[in-house]
């Protein structure tokens, strides 16, 4: 069977729970009034600081900037000057390209030709150019032979 | 004295265009006309009294326009008097022509004429007659110190090394020339020669449309070029249009099937050429001569004829194998340069000996 009764606090129980609430409020209380004086009391502090301060970092920051770039563009105008703009380089560089590319594509052309008049029987040696001694076979020498003969043939003829 | 350099040169003189090959690398062509200012006029703007090449075409308006060739021979007949004028103005437009052709091999060379040996092989259709031959011969002698003439197809089997076991069709604009290779010189009875040829699908081409379009206004020689950059007899070939002035507005015109009728003109008497070489020979021969077909000139470059010619070849001989050459232009003139280049110093000097 469920126990229906309730027990009943006693006096002294609420008593305790009261004085406990009680203390936490004080706790909290206390600590935001520490925060509170501690907020102030650096306000206090802090913020002549910071005005005293302050245009002193910004004239340092500034100072600092002001010879970094100086430093910057002293140097750059110095490499400008002996190296060129960054495009100068650019075209310098890509005109050195194209001049090789050329270069590349007249001796691609002279190789072409020179395998050209080889195939022709014409070799490139150190004295110049030579013509190859052929050998042609007799089935070749007997049809030259008979182009020969028909020309004369043609002339001869009235 | 300064030794004179010698310069081979591979001559083929085709109706349409007249090709040479030199061995100083010089390769070029010409269209085979000739073009004569027609008045004082014309004569002044050009400058000179002969005009030759693409500069013919663009101002024939203003040019009497003459074709030394026709179905790959000299224009003059068997029986043309010597001392008619056609025949004078024949020989001497051919002359000049060549003439032009010589120039244009030593222009780069930098020289004076007279710094050469112009040493010339120049092909001759498959069965040009002696007159035209020794007319041809003659022409040539008066313009290179030392000629030989040879048959055309005979200089493109040369050219290739397929001196044996094949069958040449060079398929020029006035003449298309069959000729077997057999390993010894071709006869009459090895070649064959029809006159449908590039000049023939120009005229069927420019008829067709004639008949189909007949608002616009066009003439053989826009058909012609028209046809050169586009012939094709494929299936899957693309739809081909041309623009033809119409009242003097242009108008774009579907063509695809006539062009495809056109270009097929040709391939029933060269499939008839063929058979009639292979059935005349040795029937052991007959197969290795089926599948060894090479096409070449101008007309080789039609899209869609090499199997066009294969296929009627498997349906009247049982088997055809047709090759196209790399260079069709020049593969004429290239055998030509090479037997020129191949012919010994003494062979040159007993032609010219003889004369």
């Amino acid at each position: 069977m469920e126990d229906k009764t309730r027990r009943c606090p006693g006096k002294s129980t609420l008593a305790l729970g009261d004085t406990f609430e009680y203390s936490i409020a004080s706790i909290e209380y206390s600590g935001l009034v520490i925060y509170s004086f501690i907020k102030r009391g650096s306000e206090v502090f802090f913020q002549p600081m910071v005005k005293v301060t302050a245009p002193a970092w910004y004239k340092t920051g500034n100072f600092a900037g002001n010879m970094a770039g100086g430093i910057y563009r002293k140097a750059h105008e110095s490499l400008k000057k002996s190296l060129g703009s960054v495009k100068g380089l650019k075209r310098l560089f890509t005109g050195k390209e194209e001049r090789l590319m050329a270069i590349e594509q007249k001796l691609t052309a002279m190789d072409t030709r020179l395998g050209y008049l080889e195939r022709h029987g014409v070799m490139a040696t150190k004295e110049g150019l030579r013509v190859k001694g052929k050998k042609l076979t007799d089935e070749k020498m007997m049809f030259l032979k008979t182009i020969v003969s028909e020309n004369i043939d043609l002339r001869v003829e009235e | 004295m300064t030794k004179r350099k010698i310069l081979n040169i591979g001559i083929d003189l085709g109706t349409s265009r007249s090709v040479i090959a030199c061995d100083n690398g010089i390769r070029t062509y010409l269209p085979s006309l000739v073009g004569y200012p027609k008045d004082a006029v014309s004569r002044k703007m050009f400058g000179r009294d002969l005009v030759f090449g693409e500069e013919v075409l663009k101002h024939r308006m203003s040019l009497n326009v003459y074709r030394p060739f026709d179905k790959g021979m000299l224009k003059i007949s068997q029986d043309m008097d010597e001392k008619s004028p056609e025949y004078a103005r024949a020989i001497e437009s051919a002359k000049a022509l060549m003439k032009r052709l010589a120039e244009l091999a030593i222009e780069e060379e930098g020289g004076q004429r007279d710094d050469f040996v112009l040493r010339g092989v120049v092909g001759a259709p498959a069965l040009a007659n002696r007159k035209n031959k020794k007319a041809i011969l003659e022409i040539a002698v008066s313009v290179l110190d030392d000629v030989m003439i040879v048959s055309e197809p005979f200089a493109v089997a040369y050219g290739l090394g397929l001196l044996t076991n094949a069958m040449i069709v060079d398929i020029g604009a006035g003449t298309v020339d069959i000729c077997r290779m057999h390993g010894t010189m071709p006869t009459e009875d090895d070649q064959v020669t029809t006159t449908k040829a590039g000049d023939y699908v120009d005229q069927v081409f420019y008829e067709l449309l004639l008949k189909k379009y007949t608002d616009a206004n066009f003439t053989v020689n826009m058909v012609k070029r028209f046809k050169e950059e586009n012939s094709n007899i494929s299936e899957h070939g693309d739809t081909v249009f041309i623009e033809l002035p119409v009242k003097g507005k242009p108008v774009k015109y579907d063509v695809t099937e006539e062009l495809k009728i056109a270009c097929r003109a040709i391939v029933p008497d060269i499939v008839e050429g063929i058979r009639k070489l292979i059935a005349s020979f040795d029937p052991e021969f007959q197969l290795y001569l089926k599948e060894n077909v090479v096409l070449a000139g101008g007309g080789s470059q039609i899209i869609g004829l090499k199997k066009e010619i294969e296929d009627h070849m498997m349906a009247n001989l049982g088997y055809g194998k047709v090759t196209k050459v790399e260079e069709p232009l020049y593969a004429g003139a290239n055998g030509a340069l090479m037997l020129c280049k191949d012919m010994p110093e003494e062979y040159w000097h007993e032609v010219s000996g003889k004369e």
